[in-house]
């Protein structure tokens, strides 16, 4: 006989209070009593344990990334799709078809009204002044009004330059974990799938996490990172954020893997590379204009070997020879 | 096999024998490709046969397009959900990346927790994807939304008996 959806509730309101709470010891007592009481609330442990552990068993990081990717393609294709819908004063029947022809790049391009590929950088002039650069692989949707400027970073990473403003209202920009506030700063805002980082180079922006009650004033020389939830400490880079500004990636005592990492986002194809890169590093600025150029460059500076698999794939490591 | 079992055989059978040819065709208008149109075609009389159901006597294709339509949906849910799992896979750092073997197990634990999340509300998923992937506590997700822990640990059990629906009808 199996246990009655009244057991599994309970089983479910067990796991709760003690595998993402903190149970007091009354609460312990009585979750043993619980237990023993009956072999179907056992039997009924047993199911939600397991199936707690099947969860528990993800990589938390790249999970979350993929659900809310997952999550975030699909609220953009429905807002796609009934746009249309809207323009062709259409019924349901032809909602699907459109489905049909969205793959996962071009979904998330569909709401967007500047678009950069792999290795392209867009500068873009809006009507109040506000000057935009967009970096590698970047999509972006401006809605003006007379009221305020609203930007929403869907993909990638982008350069706002509002200090020449010509408008009074706000500007708002926002990434898929929360919403930034200014008049006429001058920052960096990059999406990284499971937190936006703001660099703040002058000026003042407030930053307000999706889920969170308390925003941040942050001002010139301040990097934040924040995800739905909060802030978040912002990863140890000596990567200056602003150099893609000047078709480079440039630092002091980068870690190649992550020089690598950056360069990565300008390349169409593949590039990857081992765990014998590990430790090395390297101090300069990088052209990303051409990466197979400047991987070429980085092996004369440092013991590397470049092997291109194919044309696109692009694969390195550290050099065997003396 | 009982009489009455042998009567559902053939229902379904008639509905096929009628009714197949123009599923198919249906079905190829919404995915541009006649194999995998012919592929969920037959999906759509598997699941018939999988349980036993009232089957109608009349309106019998917008029966059969219904379910299609359902399936049609979740097969869009999951190469979404597929394209996002490249995609951080893509991003990857190396260091980071599973194994190959872990990456096919992955993705199907994503996929009935992706299509758990799709049946809550906002607040419910984004408790849960907290609570379970951040590994935050429920006071400080409560804190965070500005509601109770006591809505909190409701939303996580409702969270909860949704992924378990979802692990069993998979």
């Amino acid at each position: 006989m199996k246990f009655s959806s009244e057991t599994l509730e309970e089983a479910v309101n067990w796991l709760v209070c003690m595998a993402y709470g903190q149970p007091t010891p009354a609460q312990m007592k009585h979750f043993d009593a619980w237990l023993k009481a009956s072999v179907l609330n056992q039997q009924a442990w047993a199911e939600v344990s397991a199936l707690k552990g099947r969860m528990d068993s993800l990589p938390a990081l790249l999970s979350k990334q993929a659900l809310t990717a997952a999550q975030e393609r699909r609220r953009t294709s429905r807002r796609r799709v009934l746009g249309t819908l809207a323009l062709l004063g259409g019924s349901a029947a032809i909602g699907l078809p459109l489905l049909n022809q969205l793959n996962g790049w071009e979904v998330s391009n569909l709401a967007a009204t500047h678009v950069t590929r792999k290795g392209e950088q867009q500068k873009v002039i809006l009507a109040d002044g506000t000057q935009l650069l967009l970096n590698t692989n970047t999509a972006i949707r401006t809605v003006e009004s007379s009221q305020q400027l609203r930007i929403e970073l869907i993909r990638g990473e982008l350069l706002v330059d509002a200090s020449k403003r010509r408008s009074a209202g706000g500007l708002q920009a926002s990434s898929v974990h929360g919403d930034l506030y200014t008049k006429s700063a001058y920052f960096v805002l990059r999406e990284l799938r499971t937190y936006t980082r703001l660099s703040v180079k002058n000026g003042l922006v407030e930053a307000r996490p999706r889920w969170s009650a308390t925003p941040r004033s942050c001002a010139a020389g301040e990097v934040v990172c924040f995800d739905t939830a909060g802030f978040v400490d912002p990863l140890a880079s000596t990567i200056q954020d602003d150099a893609f500004a000047q078709g480079l990636v440039s630092g002091q005592h980068m870690q190649l893997t992550h020089l690598l990492a950056e360069l990565a986002r300008y390349k169409t194809g593949l590039l990857d590379w081992d765990e014998s890169l590990a430790g090395l590093t390297v101090t300069g600025s990088f052209h990303v204009n051409d990466v197979n150029s400047t991987l070429e460059f980085l092996a004369q500076m440092l013991p590397l070997s470049i092997t291109y698999l194919t044309p696109y794939w692009v694969r390195v490591k550290k050099s065997e020879e003396i | 096999m009982p009489p009455s079992d042998n009567s559902y055989l053939e229902s379904v059978s008639s509905l096929y024998v009628n009714h197949h040819r123009w599923l198919s065709v249906w079905l190829q208008r919404r995915l541009g490709c006649p194999a995998t149109a012919a592929d969920f075609a037959h999906d759509v009389y598997a699941r018939l046969l999988q349980r036993r159901r009232e089957l109608p006597t009349d309106g019998q294709r917008p029966y059969l397009a219904t379910i299609a339509r359902g399936l049609l949906v979740d097969h869009w849910r999951r190469k979404e959900l597929e394209q996002a799992w490249l995609d951080t896979l893509a991003h990857c750092e190396p260091d980071w990346l599973p194994c190959p073997e872990s990456r096919l197990l992955i993705l199907e634990t994503l996929a009935w927790i992706d299509e758990a999340l799709g049946q809550l509300k906002p607040r419910v998923r984004d408790a849960f994807l907290m609570a379970q992937l951040d590994g935050l506590r429920v006071s400080d997700i409560a804190a965070a939304m500005g509601v109770s822990v006591a809505t909190i640990e409701r939303d996580l059990a409702r969270a909860l008996l949704s992924c378990h629906a979802c692990l069993e009808a998979a």
